[in-house]
């Protein structure tokens, strides 16, 4: 036991006579815990050991007090931080287009029919605009894969997994920001150019 | 054993937990008058824009409808802002020249667009719908005011929930007839509160317990 050398045995000697006399049932003081004999010795060299580990609590945590009082400031200024919340709206701006296109409105959604190529065949599908950004894919109730022979039936809505994922690839990252022509980039214009002539034929 | 307290100290008691409680209620009093006031809900606050645009001369003078440039009022949620092509339809040809619109040919020449400040401004957490309210008989003026007579719009109510809850508890004393819905000048008349019953019959409006409901504003 080389290690007691630091413990003051006296010290520890009359604490722990002390509190034997102070327990028993007509005790009222509460009862001090030690976890060590360094501890109950107030040894030196465990409080220098415990200010190196945990510098803020060294003296804390020792009061009982002193803890039940730091918890409940912790727990209540976690409650209290929400109130940074309460503030006055900062005033929005209002953007609206400079030449609004026909029939866009919004924050309601515009509806096209379209179709989508699955496997060589075309999938008729509506798909919801807004403001110029496809955001949804549905069936296009109206084509005649959608509905039955009844001339009563409204048509479903219906779509595969290819076709509602097939809204990922208008978002692609690795999706051509240009025309391409046999693998060669070219301008809009050249496109315009060259589907006009065809168009004109 | 000698008396501690002086008589006096029943007095003091009873009158000191008396103004602890009356000072309490008075600052409750005040907070509830604080958050009411213009000065939280931004009402009667002349908003500056970045082009001086007259509601009053537009439509008190010129007898603009609201629906030729709040067009989707009637059809979406948003009520829509007119767009610059939406300006320069007439200006291009009234005013041309006039330095009060150049940042709106500015912006109709370079594709930037205007940036309006929001004058009435509902919190992200409640959902409003203005096609319903168009539908069901709801006046603009009984919302935004006398917009025809601002030169420069500010917001006329206070647009909180209590004010809300106003109408959406007992609707028939704001409900309008149909073709005076966008008629800035009417007033409910005196027999308001019969009108109203009919009216809320014949546009089917729900009743309170539906109107009020959470989940109608609160998405």
């Amino acid at each position: 036991m080389s290690q007691d050398r630091h413990i003051n045995f006296k010290i520890l000697r009359d604490r722990i006579l002390a509190s034997d006399k102070k327990g028993g049932p007509e005790a009222r003081v509460p009862r001090e815990y030690w976890r060590s004999l360094e501890e109950l010795a107030d040894s030196p060299i465990l409080e220098e050991f415990i200010r190196r580990e945990f510098p803020q609590q060294a003296e804390e945590w020792n009061d009982p007090v002193e803890r039940r009082t730091f918890l409940k400031l912790m727990g209540a200024s976690l409650a209290l931080a929400g109130l940074s919340g309460c503030v006055i709206q900062p005033p929005e701006k209002v953007i609206p287009y400079v030449k609004q296109p026909e029939e866009e409105t919004p924050g309601k959604g515009l509806y096209f029919a379209t179709a989508f190529s699955l496997g060589g065949i075309a999938t008729p599908l509506l798909v919801r605009s807004n403001e110029g950004r496809p955001t949804k894919i549905e069936g296009n109730p109206d084509h005649p894969n959608n509905r039955s022979g009844d001339p009563s039936d409204k048509g479903s809505t219906a779509t595969d997994i290819f076709s509602q994922a097939s809204i990922l690839t208008l978002y692609d990252p690795d999706r051509s920001q240009t025309p391409l022509y046999r693998g060669e980039t070219r301008p809009w214009s050249a496109f315009v150019a060259e589907i006009r002539g065809s168009i004109d034929k | 054993m000698s008396q501690i307290f002086p008589r006096s100290a029943n007095a003091i008691a009873r009158a000191s937990l008396f103004i602890v409680l009356a000072t309490v209620a008075l600052l409750g009093w005040l907070v509830m008058l604080l958050m009411r006031s213009d000065f939280v809900t931004g009402a009667n606050a002349n908003i500056e824009q970045p082009v001086q645009f007259s509601h009053a001369h537009h439509v008190g003078g010129e007898g603009i409808d609201c629906r030729y440039c709040h067009t989707s009022v009637e059809t979406a949620a948003s009520a829509g802002m007119p767009s610059t092509a939406v300006c320069m339809n007439c200006h291009k040809q009234i005013w041309a020249d006039s330095p009060y619109l150049e940042p709106v040919r500015a912006s109709f020449k370079s594709g930037k667009p205007l940036e309006w400040v929001r004058v009435h401004d509902l919190p992200d957490f409640a959902y409003f719908n203005h096609s319903i309210h168009i539908a069901k008989g709801v006046g603009c003026s009984t919302c935004h005011g006398r917009i025809d007579q601002m030169p420069v719009v500010s917001q006329a109510q206070s647009l909180q929930m209590e004010w809300c809850l106003e109408c959406h508890r007992k609707p028939e004393n704001f409900v309008r007839p149909k073709e005076k819905v966008f008629d800035m000048e009417w007033r409910p008349p005196a027999d308001q509160k019969n009108k109203g019953i009919e009216l809320v019959k014949t546009f089917h409006i729900q009743g309170a317990n539906v109107l009020t409901s959470c989940s109608t504003c609160h998405r």
